[in-house]
């Protein structure tokens, strides 16, 4: 290695950089950068330059205009003479890429299993128009990934959006929006109508019955909708973010940065980017970005206020973008006043409306029959949509009446909020559940969960997302009528059904692992006599690695002199069997992608790979600004201490720098000894594509993250990855 | 796709097959369109990374992507025996960007000045700091740059460096040298 004086050369500080140096040479720059601010500049600076530009994509239309110039003739001489010398290095490279290659295909040929090569997975889908006007005609031409190519036809499925749909993309938005037809070079293709009241759609494409999904690696494809001038649609460009909300919160921050450059006079756009540089970029970039947000709002205040009749979404984006930003009150009262006076039956206007009405009688006056009586002249404006404020309404006002214990206002809002609300499973398990503990309205409660119940058995495709299969469909929709099931079960068994019950929690224990579901199953067993099957049921909760080590003891106490040791233990390890395959079925894993750099509490730079190699690893995000997360910590600091000594790890990574506060969150919550890491670049939570709190995922030794996990099911996915 | 689903399937790391990229460079020479566009999905994206970064222009490295794809048909077969596609196929991109920068020598200030008031696609995807290092790479005389980015962030040698640059080994490490001397100072400037 050369170095000038004490100082390591470029080059070497190149290597340093890209982590291609010896690990001695590695060592002696390390200790160099110790002392030496300049070449640790350089050392940032070099690194920096790996980061730029990572992540940047062609635009979608490049392959397009390749494909087009190739049919109109034109041809291009590409410089391709390779001037070097054909290097003993290259020949060595060139023999290890063969030795690898050859590896690879002795480890598919060994295993006698097909193993997924990089293009087998995805193919090509083209749509002509590229950018079609709402109701158009659309042909889809698609290049069959290796999975599909074997098929006559394909089936083409979307998810439409209309200008009013909202985010995330829960309940019945799929359907099959057209038949791909094989023709003569391979290529499938077909036609659909554009729906005129969709201004944005994805696509995925998959084999007849459903069991081969191309999406695109997730992706899916995208139909955005345009004007004559191709220019996307303004509404497009906010579905396509609200239908980003919870996939990909990078491209959302792109998409609501592209609506912003294409439609800057629109205050509504300009709104939505503070949100998600927030989100995405962190705190310390999105407080110095605040200053321009804050320039722009004012130019468009004196250039509105007073300016005659606006539409709503401008005063709208105005309002939002105050609120967004945190300018002066006075200013969002402005208008929000304005939005009052001249919109009043805005969904907006009455979300706040009842939001006042609240705190002025049930918090302020404590009279909640008031709150409910006035309620109803705001329902009473509502048009019965699907607006995203409305639900929000709705269900405020579906909560109130629980917070009320005000049984004849939940008859009331319950229909209400069945009627606006997408239908979701969850929302069903949590009502009905609620509902039943009301001896007037447990008709109400059992109705709404045999309905989801029923709904899940039947599993429509509506609800299937574009990227699942039908068999993976069927597994989700079981998991989900779990719960359901389990709440039916008890509701037949407090109704003296008991056997119905014990049936319908059988039933719910097929769908999946799940100890409280098992433990009910148990005690209905043992209720009705059959101590065998009470104590092999009350085994799997026992041999669950989330059970109380006690419970395995105290039912062994209370069986002792009917029940050998060894019989016992077999139906253990026979459960944790039965545990570990149906955890592993549940697998997602997937690799990290781009930087994951985080900084201890003693300031010092670690990547999480470092933490995580050759451990199975709890990765858990949580922030001092949320209290559930917040409370878990506790909970995840037992899991490190019983997982310590099989090597498993839990990381804990948090959105705010060290503090005294910090410590003394991790003091009360007794989790002081919890590795906490801060993300001070953001670039973790990037990396996992999670922009909220608590989440928490189990990496596998290899860094692969393996599960997206609740708090719950920690202890067993961690079980289900240790050797 | 069922198969897909197990955790050793989907856990495995996925690698390109020798076997199957020799097939689809012999469907693009033989004129498949579809294969292109196949050629085009797998390697596109880190092809038009180094173009930008070495372009400095998003209009220019989509405009060197556009005609590496649309001549390779022609040229692909000159790829044999040369080490793997994607190296070759950078190598070719290299040199359709230094010759992009030496015919199209663009109004940097105007440019500059649009990106700072539309945000760009790329800029979307940094945070400050990089954003930062990549306006004082963008002021990087192009001869410079196109050093850093290949040794850096391409991990070329200085030897493949000065046979796509026409330069000897030598001046390539003095302009990597001078590169990021120049690159430091620009970023002491902003700060």
């Amino acid at each position: 290695m050369n170095w000038s004086f004490s100082h390591p050369n470029t080059d070497t500080l190149v290597g340093f950089a890209s982590r291609t140096l010896a690990t001695s040479d590695e060592r002696r720059v390390a200790q160099h950068l110790e002392s030496c601010t300049d070449c640790r500049d350089t050392v940032v600076v070099l690194r920096a330059v790996d980061d730029v530009e990572r992540d940047a994509q062609p635009r979608d239309g490049v392959l397009e205009r390749i494909l087009t110039s190739r049919s109109a003739g034109h041809r291009t001489i590409l410089p391709t003479d390779d001037g070097t010398v054909r290097t003993r290095r290259r020949l060595l490279t060139r023999l290890a890429w063969l030795v690898a290659a050859a590896a690879v295909l002795a480890v598919i040929l060994f295993r006698g299993s097909r193993e997924v090569s990089a293009g087998e997975r995805t193919g090509y889908l083209r749509f002509d128009p590229a950018r079609p006007l709402p109701g158009s005609l659309v042909r889809a031409t698609y290049t069959p990934s290796a999975f599909l190519q074997g098929f006559d036809s394909l089936v083409l499925r979307a998810r439409f959006r209309g200008p009013n749909d909202d985010a995330y993309n829960r309940g019945p938005m799929q359907q099959r929006a057209a038949v791909l037809h094989r023709s003569s070079g391979g290529v499938f293709a077909g036609e659909f109508r554009l729906p005129d009241s969709a201004v944005f759609a994805v696509l995925a494409v998959e084999s007849p019955v459903g069991d081969v999904v191309d999406d695109n690696h997730e992706r899916l494809w995208e139909l955005l909708t345009a004007d004559e001038a191709h220019r996307p649609l303004f509404e497009a460009l906010v579905q396509k973010e609200r239908d980003l909300m919870g996939r990909n919160w990078t491209e959302g921050l792109k998409t609501v940065r592209t609506l912003a450059a294409l439609y800057p006079q629109e205050p509504e756009a300009w709104s939505l980017v503070p949100i998600y540089e927030r989100w995405v970029l962190g705190d310390r970039i999105a407080d110095s970005l605040l200053p321009g947000h804050r320039r722009r709002f004012a130019a468009f205040h004196s250039a509105l206020a007073e300016r005659g009749p606006l539409p709503a979404k401008t005063i709208l984006g105005m309002l939002h973008y105050a609120i967004q930003i945190d300018v002066d009150t006075a200013a969002s009262r402005y208008w929000l006043h304005r939005l009052e006076r001249d919109f009043p039956d805005n969904p907006d206007v009455l979300f706040r409306r009842e939001n006042r009405l609240w705190h002025d009688y049930a918090e302020e006056q404590k009279d909640t029959a008031s709150y409910f009586r006035e309620v109803e002249s705001v329902w009473a404006r509502a048009d019965r949509n699907r607006d995203p404020e409305l639900s929000m309404m709705v269900y405020n006002a579906l909560v109130r009446t629980v917070v009320a214990k005000d049984t004849a206002a939940m008859r009331v809002w319950v229909p209400r909020y069945r009627q606006v609300q997408r239908r979701v499973p969850e929302m069903a398990t949590y009502w009905g559940k609620s509902l039943l503990q009301y001896p007037t309205l447990r008709p109400v409660g059992v109705e709404w969960l045999r309905d989801e119940a029923r709904l899940l058995a039947v599993g429509p495709d509506v609800y299937r997302p574009l990227t699942a299969t039908i068999a993976e469909q069927r597994v989700a929709n079981r998991a989900a009528a779990q719960p359901i099931l389990a709440e039916l079960a008890n509701a037949l068994i407090q109704d003296g059904d008991t056997a119905g019950g014990l049936d319908t929690l059988r039933l719910a224990a097929s769908y999946g692992w799940s100890p409280p579901v098992f433990l009910r199953v148990a005690q209905t067993w043992a209720a009705l006599g059959d101590t065998t099957q009470a104590l092999r049921t009350y085994a799997k909760v026992a041999a669950d690695p989330g059970s109380a080590p006690r419970f395995g003891d105290s039912i062994r106490a209370v069986t002792a002199p009917q029940l050998s040791n060894a019989r016992w233990n077999s139906w253990l390890s026979e459960a944790r069997r039965e545990m570990r395959a149906s955890v592993l079925e549940r697998a997602e894993p997937r690799s990290l992608t781009g930087p994951t750099r985080l900084l201890s509490s003693t300031g010092e730079t670690r990547a999480l790979n470092e933490l995580t190699q050759g451990h199975v690893t709890v990765v858990a995000f949580w922030s001092p600004s949320c209290w559930f997360s917040v409370n878990d910590l506790g909970v995840l600091q037992r899991i490190a201490n019983q997982f310590s000594s099989s090597g498993a790890r839990v990381v804990a990574i948090v959105d705010h720098p060290f503090s005294d506060e910090l410590r003394r969150i991790l003091k009360e919550q007794h989790a002081e000894n919890l590795p906490v890491f801060y993300d001070y670049r953001s670039d973790t939570k990037r990396a996992f594509v999670t922009y909220a709190w608590p989440d928490y995922y189990v990496l596998d030794a290899t860094g692969t993250v393996v599960f997206h996990s609740a708090l719950m099911a920690i202890p067993r996915q961690v079980a289900a990855l240790l050797p | 796709m069922p198969q897909t689903h197990t955790y050793v399937l989907r856990g495995s790391a996925i690698s390109p097959d020798y076997a199957e990229e020799s097939q689809l460079v012999s469907q693009v020479a033989a004129g498949s369109s579809d294969a292109l566009a196949e050629l085009y999905r797998l390697h596109a994206a880190p092809l038009f990374r180094l173009a930008r970064r070495v372009t400095s222009s998003v209009e220019d490295a989509e405009d060197v992507v556009h005609d590496l794809f649309v001549g390779l048909p022609e040229s692909i077969h000159k790829y044999h025996e040369r080490g793997s596609l994607q190296g070759w196929l950078k190598r070719v991109v290299v040199r359709l960007a230094l010759m992009r920068l030496r015919t199209t020598r663009r109004r940097r200030e105007v440019v500059l000045e649009e990106e700072v008031s539309t945000p760009s696609t790329a800029q979307t995807m940094d945070d400050g700091v990089s954003w930062d290092v990549q306006r004082a790479m963008e002021s990087l005389p192009d001869d410079l740059r196109a050093v850093l980015v290949l040794r850096q962030a391409e991990q070329f040698t200085h030897r493949e460096i000065a046979g796509l640059l026409g330069i000897t080994p030598g001046a390539s490490r003095v302009r990597l040298s001078r590169a990021v001397k120049l690159l430091k100072t620009a970023l002491r400037g902003r700060t």
